[in-house]
């Protein structure tokens, strides 16, 4: 049949854009992955067993990941918060606070940590009235948390924001019409509608957070065993010219994320395939 | 009587979420800008003013713009072309291409750094051949340069993508038709209605280009007045306990991405869409546009 | 001249292909000739072909002026224009379409209609040899369509520019065009004028576009198609004896008399009688148990009063019939 035919090649360009974008990404990105892909299979298997092994890196991993996943849930729960505020109850000065959820992306990484920092350390302007009660933020994993929220915050609010635009609000009232309590309107249409936007804010402030350096550097003393992250362990290694041991931590952190992210994507693949059979 | 209470309620709900977001907005963004602000001029004017003038605050600037120079033209080039390749035709492998623009945002900046490290380093794997010709890029101010670039190209791209996919190909093929060559359809059809986005583009490149840390940490070797960024300055400052300076210095940074914000504010607002915000191109999200 | 077909049928292919905006892949012999020179091999810019889009296509960021300057300042240095003589050919133009003042505003301020003469202007400013509609008329609504099309057609008188025109509106492709051409599935089905194709479809497909039809299962005896009672001589009497045949006849082509009039009509009963439109509509179930539709003026309905349950007698008029083997 006719409408087959290859469409769209009315304009010239085609090869050169291609060609150039191919080349332009294998010299930038892929080359230098796979060379890191190349390396990290390369190793011997005791590069890996020995990282494994060793207390400090596992207390690192474990830091990392865990005030990772911490961040990433004060930022689900407040996220929705902000963003149900931003979109559903507008107030004088909304629009400036929406503005400024961009705050975090558009901040460099270093200026954030250090402006964290001094706001936490035992004199700063809040560090001061923590340190009565015993609750040190700066050099210790608190500061790491607040540093990865920080980090987050505008991955969740800005995902959660368009779901909750399109709820139609015509589901809402007729539940509410037949009887439904706010509770249930939320439990049965409001929520499953926003759940996908929700777990992939969620899932990108972890993916973050997880490879998140510069603002954390500061806030979290550094020190090996308590607040050392992974991707400080991996500039040591590279500054003690381990290279091995480097190129091991930074491949199993780089699958880590890239399993995230596919994940994410699978789920939206679901979701979507979901809404499509039934509507 | 019951729903008087129940909407009273609500009231109530509504007043504590509002309460909730002011102060959690206040504590993780309002607060760190004002302590930026006011330690950098806590002692005054003219210490400020010293710290911004300094000559090795100078020195990374000149850098970080030099930096700017190299990588803008590379990513608007590399950012029209990707854009163009994906939204005027059709061909197979398109959504591996498109995420494989975004796989950088993916790569954290440490390992993007340590990645150039292996590839371009003394015992990386195009070592040899810099050997030979006697030059260096890792621990130098190229390697500033190629990382910058690394984690900045696909801004371009990913602000032109979703506009251009949106806005199809009938112009450009209205033009065709009338006579106009490729060029003259990019120049009069296309260009014209991509500016903004590419004009946001171009301020994200440029903030992130201006503010990356951790990629350029790794590979720049931290040569006082020669591999030292903006953000380096900052660290080392900071290290120094100098913190007037280091927040002085990082008061330019902040000024700059206020500045991206207005920015996007503006093309949020030219751009007419009521419904939707963009989500920007900081939103390193997999929602790339069904292609 | 109009393309006519369902969607899907290839006819903007067709149409694209002969603009020079897609190629033809399934024959490299193809041609697209026009005033005697084969084109295939020649640019889409450089066909001269002037292609008004289904959605319009203008230049948002452009004011209607530039659009319609558009293809003139988009030629090279010797071949262009000078700028009085732009300005001069795109007022004129402005005057064709009946946009005189609207120059200046962007095509977001225009109506439906005013876009789609724009549009065409921009098409003309190109002085075409070929000027090509992709459904026209398909984005507006019913009341401008109208007028649009009577516009269009007092246009092309004065242009006389060869128009080919892309429709799945019937009653647009033949009201307007000279010549029809009805296309199915990628395939041409029959050219001819509207009259042509009206009224001696060659095929069964165009028989059922063009307007409704009965149909009817029957086979061919004796050298006749037979339906019950209707035996109907034709260009299929020598098929063989028992082929499977279908007949065909437009609702205005059956005429219902009362039965014991001699007419040698086959039997139906009425089941419905709708007197409200241009003609009398009346649905009959035909002795077999087929549904008939026929029509009658109201003239006929007056003097013949036909109630709703009674027994008449149908006899047919022009039945085209179609043998089972026949292949398009």
């Amino acid at each position: 049949m006719i409408r087959q035919i290859k469409q769209k090649h009315f304009l010239p360009g085609f090869g050169i854009g291609l060609g150039f974008t191919l080349s332009y990404l294998s010299l930038l990105v892929l080359i230098p992955l796979s060379i890191l892909a190349v390396k990290s299979l390369s190793l011997d298997w005791t590069v890996y067993r020995s990282l494994l092994i060793d207390p400090r890196t596992y207390a690192a991993i474990k830091l990392t990941f865990l005030s990772s996943l911490v961040a990433a849930g004060i930022n689900l729960v407040f996220g929705f918060i902000v963003a149900w505020t931003l979109v559903r109850l507008p107030f004088p000065g909304s629009r400036l606070i929406d503005a400024l959820i961009d705050l975090p992306f558009a901040l460099p990484t270093a200026v954030s940590g250090i402006a964290l920092t001094s706001l936490y350390v035992r004199t700063g302007l809040l560090g001061r009235y923590l340190e009565p009660y015993g609750v040190q933020a700066a050099f210790a994993p608190l500061g790491v948390i607040i540093a990865l929220t920080f980090i987050g915050l505008p991955f969740v609010v800005r995902t959660l924001q368009p779901a909750l635009q399109d709820i139609d609000k015509e589901y809402e009232e007729a539940a509410i019409s037949l009887g439904a309590s706010p509770f249930r309107v939320f439990a049965s249409v409001i929520f499953p509608s926003i759940r996908p936007a929700m777990l992939t804010g969620f899932s990108l402030a972890f993916a973050r957070a997880l490879g998140e350096y510069g603002s954390v550097v500061f806030i979290s003393g550094n020190m090996p065993m308590k607040t050392e992250i992974v991707s400080l362990l991996i500039v040591g290694k590279m500054e003690r010219f381990d290279y091995e041991g480097a190129t091991a931590l930074a491949a199993i952190t780089l699958l880590a994320s890239f399993l995230i992210l596919l994940a994410i994507n699978l789920t939206q693949w679901h979701y979507s395939r979901k809404v499509q059979q039934t509507g | 009587m019951d729903t008087d209470m129940r909407s009273s309620m609500q009231r109530l709900i509504q007043f504590f979420m509002r309460c909730i977001t002011i102060t959690f907005v206040v504590l993780f963004l309002v607060l760190p800008l004002y302590v930026i602000l006011s330690e950098a001029t806590g002692e005054g004017m003219s210490v400020f003013f010293r710290a911004v003038t300094h000559q090795e605050t100078l020195q990374a600037l000149t850098l970080t713009i030099c930096t700017l120079f190299i990588i803008l033209p590379l990513n608007i080039l590399f950012g029209i072309a990707a854009a163009w390749t994906l939204t005027k035709y059709e061909f197979r492998g398109k959504s591996v291409l498109s995420a494989l623009i975004d796989l950088p945002f993916s790569v954290p900046p440490v390992i993007a750094g340590f990645i150039l490290i292996l590839f371009l380093g003394r015992h990386g794997t195009l070592g040899f051949l810099l050997e030979k010709l006697d030059t260096q890029i890792i621990f130098a101010a190229p390697a500033v340069i190629v990382a910058t670039l690394f984690v900045t190209f696909p801004f371009v791209a990913r602000e032109l993508v979703p506009l251009m996919q949106e806005q199809g190909v009938d112009e450009e093929q209205a033009a065709v038709s009338l006579g106009a060559s490729a060029f003259q359809t990019f120049f009069h059809v296309t260009l014209p209605n991509i500016k903004w986005a590419l004009f946001y583009g171009i301020i994200l490149s440029t903030a992130r280009a201006m503010g990356e840390f951790g990629a350029v940490s790794v590979v720049s070797g931290h040569i006082r007045g020669k591999t030292i960024t903006l953000p380096l300055h900052i660290e080392i400052l900071y290290n120094e306990y100098n913190f007037t300076a280091a927040f002085a210095v990082s008061s330019l940074l902040v000024t700059l991405a206020m500045s991206t914000l207005v920015v996007k504010e503006i093309v949020y607002w030219r751009s007419g869409k009521k419904q939707t915000r963009p989500t920007g191109g900081f939103l390193e999200s997999p929602e790339t546009p069904d292609l | 001249m109009a393309l006519l077909g369902p969607s899907g049928s290839g006819k903007t292919s067709l149409l694209r292909i002969i603009s020079g905006l897609d190629r033809p892949d399934v024959n490299p012999l193809a041609k697209v000739i026009m005033n005697n020179e084969d084109m295939i091999s020649t640019s889409a810019g450089n066909r001269r072909v002037g292609f008004v889009f289904q959605h319009y296509a203008l230049f948002r960021h452009m004011t209607v002026f530039d659009n319609i300057a558009f293809g003139m300042r988009m030629r090279r240095k010797k071949e262009r224009p000078s700028k009085a003589e732009i300005k001069n050919k795109v007022e004129q133009l402005l005057h064709l379409i009946q946009l005189d003042n609207m120059g200046n505003r962007y095509p977001l301020q225009l109506s439906g209609g005013q876009r789609q003469r724009v549009a065409l202007a921009r098409a003309l400013a190109i002085e075409p040899k070929v000027l090509l509609l992709d459904e026209p008329f398909g984005a507006l609504d019913a009341r401008v369509r109208e007028d649009l099309r009577r516009w269009l057609r007092r246009l092309h008188k004065e242009i006389q520019i060869t128009t080919l025109f892309v429709t799945h509106d019937q009653e647009e492709a033949l009201e307007l065009a000279d010549r029809v051409v009805v296309m199915n599935e990628g395939r041409i089905e029959q050219i001819g004028t509207p009259e042509e194709v009206f009224h001696s479809p060659r095929t069964e497909f165009v028989m059922k576009f063009l307007g409704s039809v009965n149909l009817f299962h029957g086979r061919i005896e004796r050298g006749k198609a037979v339906f019950g009672s209707w035996k109907v001589s034709g260009p299929e009497a020598g098929k063989e004896e028992g082929t499977p045949a279908r007949l065909f006849v437009r609702p205005y082509d059956m005429t219902i008399v009362r039965e014991g009039d001699p007419a040698h009509g086959s039997n139906a009963v009425i089941r419905r009688i709708q007197s409200a439109g241009p003609y009398v509509k009346i649905e009959l179930e035909h002795e077999s148990g087929e549904n008939i539709i026929a029509e009658m003026s109201h003239e006929r309905h007056e003097s013949l009063k036909p109630l709703v349950g009674e027994k008449v007698a149908v006899s047919l008029k022009n039945v085209r019939v179609f043998t089972e083997d026949y292949t398009i």
